[in-house]
């Protein structure tokens, strides 16, 4: 069968019948294009993983929303949607994009305090602290904080030498191969929203808010710093905020 | 017992003003850097629940932050209602976060009122 005919068949057993794995399949194929696409806007700044998790929201939002009468190619589609939400998103964060590298740094230099202070304190610090670890005006600290997660933690670590000091970044201490997580089966009747993330982060939503771990014990146990967890907590709330939205937008299949 | 009110449109790109004055407040009350992100959480997940401006009172008190949101949609009060099973939906999420989450009314209309409890470290207090 033609690729083509393919992804229609596929479209019309997911649109007319619900069958969630044909949704799935597409979502898979088009993946490739949602890394291509992310790959052209990563050079202003942002983690290339990032925007392929913002290009995938627009990916499902096509798929969800694409009309198989209509005589456009998904491809087409799927690609104007795709881009629509990376580019909303540098729109919504317009502000923070363009945040001095003063605060940038800060935001880094926080980011380690936070790990020391905590081991230190045994418990998490308070902004006061912070200011004064930093020697900086706590306004300032609120205000570095503010900007990297509204960044997204851009690629602080592109001059942050990491090697130099030989302090690992605290924002690229993952790496590049992802743990292996022990996935549950529960996981699988885990609420609809749950799909649209990626191992790790069902991992962090599931020790945070079904095991009731606090971020810093979360930090420990998963091997990345309490400002990067903050973080996947935050990314993978609203992907699921926007995957219900866009289930609920979506006509009943 | 003092508060701080915010009226501002409902548009992610005002929420970081959200996070600055809920900062602003916290480092007051030397509140934990991780307390305060759970108030965010709370916060974000209640802004985008309703239609115009939303409102967010915050009253200090010497060893709890109370936080007023509203008018929110009336799904809300019911989301709210439902055992949260499986679901990371808004009941499991500020159960969470915060102490105590109930809905009240003002003008006719459905608030959440959250409160989160911290102790009292020296040198804190407003």
């Amino acid at each position: 069968m033609p690729a083509d005919r393919t992804e229609k068949a596929l479209l019309r057993r997911y649109h007319e019948h619900g069958d969630l794995a044909a949704r799935e399949q597409l979502i898979e194929k088009y993946m490739a294009l949602v890394r291509s696409l992310a790959r052209r806007y990563s050079y202003r700044g942002e983690q290339h993983e990032d925007l392929v998790q913002i290009g995938a929201i627009g990916l499902i939002k096509a798929i969800d929303r694409f009309d198989v009468n209509r005589g456009v190619e998904l491809s087409t589609y799927a690609t104007r949607n795709i881009i629509g939400e990376i580019k909303r998103h540098f729109r919504d964060k317009g502000w923070s994009v363009r945040v001095p590298r003063g605060l940038q740094e800060l935001n880094v230099q926080l980011s380690r305090l936070i790990e020391q202070l905590t081991v230190q304190l045994g418990r998490s610090p308070t902004i006061p602290e912070l200011a004064k670890a930093a020697s900086v005006e706590e306004e300032l600290v609120l205000e570095a904080l503010e900007s990297g997660r509204a960044y997204n933690s851009v690629s602080l670590s592109a001059g942050g030498g990491s090697d130099e000091d030989g302090e690992l970044d605290p924002l690229e201490s993952i790496g590049t191969e992802e743990p292996q997580y022990e996935i549950s089966e529960d996981w699988a009747v885990l609420s609809p929203g749950f799909r649209v993330l990626d191992d790790r982060e069902r991992m962090i939503l599931h020790l945070r808010f079904f095991k009731g771990l606090t971020q810093s014990q979360i930090a420990n146990q998963v091997g990345i710093s309490q400002m990067h967890v903050s973080r996947l907590i935050r990314r993978a709330l609203e992907k699921i905020r926007a995957e219900v939205n866009v289930q609920e937008e979506a006509p009943s299949p | 017992m003092d508060e701080v009110t915010l009226k501002l449109p409902r548009d992610p790109s005002f929420y970081p003003v959200v996070h600055l004055v809920l900062g602003g407040l916290a480092s007051r009350m030397n509140l934990t850097w991780e307390n305060l992100q759970d108030l965010e959480v709370a916060l974000d997940s209640l802004l985008e629940r309703g239609e115009g401006d939303v409102t967010i009172a915050l009253r200090v008190r010497e060893d709890a932050i109370q936080a007023l949101v509203g008018p929110v949609d009336s799904e809300l009060e019911e989301e709210l209602g439902r055992d949260p099973g499986r679901e990371v939906g808004l009941r499991r999420i500020l159960d969470t976060v915060v102490d105590r989450v109930e809905i009240t009314e003002r003008d006719g209309q459905p608030w959440v009122d959250l409160t989160k409890r911290f102790p009292v470290t020296a040198g804190s207090g407003a």
